[in-house]
């Protein structure tokens, strides 16, 4: 039982030191993003750095949104649900779609499509582009 | 066409010349009014289409364009609202956006019976379809149990829609921007094209007004030039009977020209009567004259051969009276034959001595001076020699003499002087006689003046005096010095060895 309970404890601290990183195919044109471009590209403000246009991708996972939202978008859930909201009776942008991992590494083969991850789930066709 | 343009100005210098000279001047007005109302037609009629544009921009195309702005912002409005309400998660808050959408709607009715009801259709079909979308978009979001891949296409939907009126109402604009700067321009053009022409018609009417004018003036001047001509020629009797004035108008002038006409036709048949009773005259003298001749002689050869046989004094005073009346008389007849005679005969100069004509004249006036108890006391230069007719100088000294014998006080001398001047060439004749002066030293050569109503006489001599000097360039004169009368003739000499 304490055995179990220590495993337990131990994925959740895992879980919970998840480190979020920002990956795009290793042959995109992009090397490197700051923070503030992240925060751009996935608030839908650009869509195009250094001449590239580049495309967010949203992940299904729901802890992992909330986190990349909260940690890299420094917003809460409501407010970045009203913010894209308003960003869709404006006419500006529609809310992204949330793909599945499986969608989100069949996007990550064309190149300049980036998505958030968990460091963990890194594989050696992407490379990473921004990480805290 | 060519001959139906001279056809129509033929007709038209026909219909000119019937008109009077008010007319006449009344045709550049009237032709410029007329001219002016079809020009006023054209500025009425482009006007007309300012009007229109202006009203249909102020009543139409600027509303609209209020309107659209206004829309626009009732657009965001609503997309504000429904924001609002999905962030505070009030489903109620939708709801009110439904009074926003009524009055775009409305706004939108309003201009639907004009040019854009097509686009505004459009627009409102385009807008119901965004609030519909965005509405229920806001009540899932709110809601937030459907799948995330719903909203995500729903919120696809209302973005489509929400540019779609967006671009609706941009392009609905630019088209109304365009109509408006499309009416202005027009209106700027039209107003400049009504400019030009108003100007370039004007100066057109002021030179054809004024060619108008300056053709009926010349025509004007023309005719009165012609009538004074013509009246100043009957005013000298230089008339010419042959000749008309030609006028083809019948307006004042023509008429005074018609008058003319007429007179001048009466004046040549009164001038042909003139003439006939002219010549009536002349025969009457010239068969009195040659009547008179034969017995005249006779009456002269009869006192002379009295004359000669009487053995007596006794009758002589009274046969110096007859032959100083058939000698007086015989001078009138000389006249009278001269005068009818001058312009059939020709009488050509020959070289005659004055000194001994004027002494054989005075010799044939001696019997008239003593029954007249005149006397004639003559200073005559011998030899003094002139080209002139005889019988012309007998009635130049003849006429002189028997005007001195007539005017001159009794038992007064009577001087007549012939005087060579040594240096000119001139032999200067002159006639003295004691008498009243003469009244009017230039008329008196002129044919049937007298100088006293009294004294009659044919009024001829001086006259025929006056013809015969102008024949033969004699200088002559009448003047007055010394209680005396002085006729002065100046003859050109002819010395001696050019004769020879």
């Amino acid at each position: 039982m304490k055995i179990n309970l220590l495993i337990l404890l131990t994925v959740l601290i895992t879980s919970i030191k998840a480190e979020i990183i920002i990956v795009t195919n290793k042959n995109s044109d992009i090397n490197s993003l700051s923070h503030e471009a992240v925060k751009y590209l996935y608030l839908s403000k650009v869509n195009k750095i250094d001449n590239v246009i580049i495309m967010p991708l949203l992940s299904e996972d729901d802890s992992l949104h909330k986190k990349f939202v909260k940690e890299i978008l420094n917003k809460n859930i409501e407010q970045y649900s009203s913010y894209w909201a308003r960003l869709v009776f404006t006419g500006r942008a529609a809310i992204p779609r949330k793909l599945s991992k499986k969608e989100i590494k069949q996007k990550l083969m064309e190149k300049n499509t980036i998505t958030y991850m968990d460091k963990k789930d890194m594989n050696k066709n992407w490379k990473i582009i921004y990480e805290e | 066409m060519k001959n139906k343009s001279i056809s129509f100005f033929k007709q038209f210098a026909k219909y000119y010349n019937s008109l009077s000279i008010l007319k006449k001047f009344l045709i550049p007005s009237i032709a410029g009014f007329m001219f002016f109302l079809l020009l006023y037609i054209y500025i009425l009629s482009n006007t007309n289409y300012m009007k229109e544009s202006i009203t249909k921009v102020n009543k139409e195309s600027i509303p609209i364009y209020e309107t659209l702005f206004d829309n626009e912002f009732l657009l965001q409005k609503i997309s504000f609202e429904l924001n609002n309400a999905v962030v505070v998660k009030e489903l109620d808050l939708i709801k009110e956006t439904n009074i926003y959408a009524k009055e775009m709607q409305k706004k939108l009715t309003l201009h639907k019976d004009t040019i854009y009801k097509k686009e505004l259709d459009n627009i409102q079909k385009s807008f119901n379809e965004y609030y519909f979308e965005a509405s229920n978009l806001s009540k899932d979001l709110i809601e937030s149990t459907s799948s995330y891949d719903y909203i995500h296409f729903k919120t696809l939907l209302v973005v489509s829609t929400y540019k779609k009126v967006l671009k609706q109402y941009q392009n609905l604009r630019e088209k109304i921007k365009n109509e408006i700067k499309k009416d202005v321009n027009s209106i700027y053009e039209t107003s400049s094209w009504v400019l030009f022409n108003s100007s370039f018609a004007f100066i057109l009417w002021i030179i054809l007004s004024s060619l108008g004018l300056f053709y009926i003036y010349k025509d004007m001047s023309f005719k009165i030039t012609q009538i004074v001509k013509e009246s100043e020629n009957i005013a000298h009797g230089k008339v010419n009977f042959h000749k008309r004035l030609s006028s083809d108008s019948i307006d004042e002038l023509g008429l005074i020209v018609n008058s003319i006409n007429t007179f001048i036709s009466k004046l040549e048949e009164s001038h042909k009567d003139l003439e006939y009773a002219k010549e009536e005259i002349k025969r009457f003298i010239a068969d009195t004259v040659h009547q008179i001749r034969t017995p005249l002689t006779s009456i002269l050869m009869n006192v002379e051969m009295i004359k000669d046989l009487q053995e007596n004094d006794s009758l002589f005073s009274y046969i110096d009276s007859i032959d100083a009346s058939i000698n007086m008389l015989s001078n009138s007849y000389e006249d009278l034959s001269y005068i009818t005679s001058y312009d059939t005969i020709k009488y050509n100069p020959t070289l005659i001595s004055l000194s001994q004509e004027i002494e054989k004249r005075i010799d044939f006036f001696q019997t008239i001076c003593k029954m007249n108890l005149k006397e004639i006391k003559a200073e005559i230069d011998i030899n003094a020699y002139t080209y002139i007719n005889t019988v012309e100088l007998e009635r130049l000294i003849d006429n002189n003499i028997s005007n001195a014998i007539k005017y001159a006080q009794i038992e007064k001398p009577i001087y007549v002087n012939l005087k060579k001047s040594k240096n000119k060439n001139r032999i200067v004749l002159e006639f003295k006689s004691y008498a009243n002066e003469i009244k009017n030293k230039n008329k008196i050569f002129e044919k049937n003046y007298r100088e006293e109503e009294a004294k009659r006489g044919l009024g001829l001599g001086l006259n025929i005096v006056k013809n015969i000097c102008d024949k033969y360039s004699i200088s002559y004169k009448a003047s007055y010095k010394n209680n005396q009368n002085i006729f002065t003739y100046t003859f050109d000499e002819i010395k001696k060895q050019e004769i020879n």
